[in-house]
């Protein structure tokens, strides 16, 4: 046996997308696309917060518009993410851009959203790691990891006994196999927050009975970024 | 490119840990090298031959596409410090006699193309990287018109591309970040030789030796984008890369080798990458973004932002 890197053909000849450049726009584009999942519908509005040399090279290589693309929903190898600005306009997608900091620990690629729409919220923020690979690590206010390359299935509810056998069965019975799954509890002890990460999503009948349960209190699915 | 992770393959497994490797595995199968690759992703990503080719041909498709773009029409950068030398470039070829002859001039314009449309927030593929998107397709579909090859051996010609870009990842890197500019624009010219090569009818030997001396003559070259932005020089490395690359591809063909091994000139590249200082690996702080101008322009770019 020999150690070395998993890789794709299709990691060295790709993705397909819009330049100039895969950390910042193409990036960008899934930090967007992830935002707008988690709020679960079409944004009304949107406050952006960019920090680092996001902060710094947004309008140079095109984040600002890319961020807004991946918002409205569109692919990275969009070619109306370079007018992304005049069809949120027209959409009713009002977006503010801010500049933030985020600490010294954040990544400089760093980004955060809070996003209104149909009665609902949302507060996520994530980086762009280079390469177009991106992490998000926070999503209502509580610290998650995950990085798109699977369906992802959040999970934030109370933290009391056979909270993770209630929520497996939903896998089982839908036959999706679990790539990695965290599960850390927060505010002293009273909240589960669980990512799962698996190879296909589970089937809306599978949320809803999820979303049933009784210590559960918040739940969404994101889709595997399309690259 | 995106970030990987680090495996454990079994014996048998292609691993494309060295060039060698992929020669010798090649010997000892009689497959292509562009077999090797399609049948190492068949097993890793569990899909059809035909699918896999389906997917590298949609490739080439916007590859062609953004190539043709840059040339017909004048593209101007994003931030706006750059852009049109394409399509002016094409243009000055039509009742000039260029000095870079007939095929590499035509290279040098689609390499501009490719990443004047990049720079242009328009649709390109990143090869291995977005800064360095314009070499591959400027030499391959020059080669493909001139030759006049098919779809099809130009997409075997890609996959050949892809397995090198393999070696070299997990050799060295092909990010500017971490190895300067020659890791980017160096890896994708190494990869472009050795795909032309494969698709000139070169035997895998060949292969590698334009990969080493491509990459040999790139050794060094150092990241230093003004603003930070790929735009300048990386636009016109982007063409120099592809005339580095059509160097090899003859001498190759011609059966001279790289007298340092290739796999050798890739960890050559790593090392010289470890030792380059950070001010000249895409922090924008050295270099050329560090002259007057590069300075001003980048004042320019970040007031305006």
């Amino acid at each position: 046996m020999r150690e070395v890197k998993e890789m794709s053909a299709f990691d060295i000849i790709g993705p397909i997308m819009i330049g100039p450049s895969s950390s910042h726009t193409a990036g960008a584009v899934f930090l967007g696309q992830i935002a707008r999942k988690i709020l679960g519908g079409k944004p009304a509005r949107v406050e952006i917060g960019l920090h680092g040399s996001f902060a710094k090279t947004a309008k140079g290589h095109g984040t600002d518009k890319a961020l807004v693309g991946g918002l409205l929903g569109f692919a990275a190898n969009d070619e109306r993410i370079k007018n992304s600005f005049e069809i949120a306009k027209k959409e009713g997608l009002n977006y503010q851009f801010n500049t933030v900091d985020m600490g010294n620990e954040a990544h400089p690629n760093s980004v955060q959203f809070s996003l209104f729409g149909d009665g609902r919220w949302a507060k996520v923020a994530g980086a762009s790691l280079g390469g177009g690979a991106i992490e998000i690590n926070q999503v209502q206010g509580r610290q998650v990891k995950f990085n798109g390359d699977y369906a992802t299935l959040l999970i934030f509810g109370k933290n009391q006994p056979g909270t993770t056998n209630d929520v497996t069965g939903a896998f089982v019975a839908n036959n999706i196999n679990i790539a990695y799954l965290r599960v850390e509890r927060l505010r002293h002890h009273k909240e589960a927050v669980m990512v799962f990460e698996t190879d296909d999503p589970i089937p809306e009948r599978g949320i809803k009975a999820i979303r049933a349960l009784s210590w559960v209190e918040w739940v969404c699915q994101i889709d595997k970024i399309q690259r | 490119m995106r970030s990987v992770k680090s495996v454990y393959k079994n014996k048998g497994e292609i691993m494309f840990a060295s060039l060698q490797e992929l020669i010798k595995e090649s010997e000892k199968t009689g497959k292509s090298l562009a077999e090797l690759v399609i049948a190492a992703e068949v097993s890793t990503s569990g899909l059809s031959a035909e699918a896999i080719r389906a997917k590298m041909l949609e490739r080439l498709r916007t590859m062609q596409y953004s190539a043709q773009q840059g040339l017909d029409k004048p593209i101007k950068s994003i931030s706006g410090i750059s852009g049109g030398s394409a399509h002016k470039f094409w243009h000055w070829l039509d009742g000039n006699k260029p000095v870079t002859g007939s095929l590499l001039s035509k290279a040098l314009a689609r390499a501009l193309a490719v990443n004047e449309v990049n720079a242009g927030m328009g649709c390109i593929v990143a090869t291995p990287t977005a800064g360095s998107a314009g070499i591959l397709p400027a030499t391959l579909i020059t080669l493909q018109e001139a030759y006049e090859f098919s779809d099809d051996e130009v997409v075997d010609a890609l996959f050949v591309a892809s397995g090198i870009g393999m070696v070299v990842v997990n050799r060295a890197n092909v990010s500017g970040a971490m190895g300067g500019c020659q890791a980017e624009t160096g890896s994708a010219a190494a990869m472009a030789a050795g795909a032309s090569v494969a698709l000139m009818g070169g035997n895998p030997r060949q292969v590698t030796h334009a990969v080493g001396i491509t990459l040999k003559n790139m050794l060094g070259l150092v990241c230093d984008p003004v603003a930070g932005l790929v735009e300048v020089p990386c636009v016109k490395r982007n063409a120099a890369g592809a005339a580095q690359c059509f160097v090899a591809i003859d001498l190759a063909l011609a059966g001279i080798e790289s007298i340092i091994p290739p796999d050798e000139v890739i960890d050559a590249m790593a090392n010289i990458g470890r030792v380059m200082h950070k001010d000249l690996k895409e922090t924008g702080l050295g270099g050329l973004a560090a002259t007057p101008t590069g300075k001003s322009l980048a004042a320019k770019v970040w007031r305006d932002s």
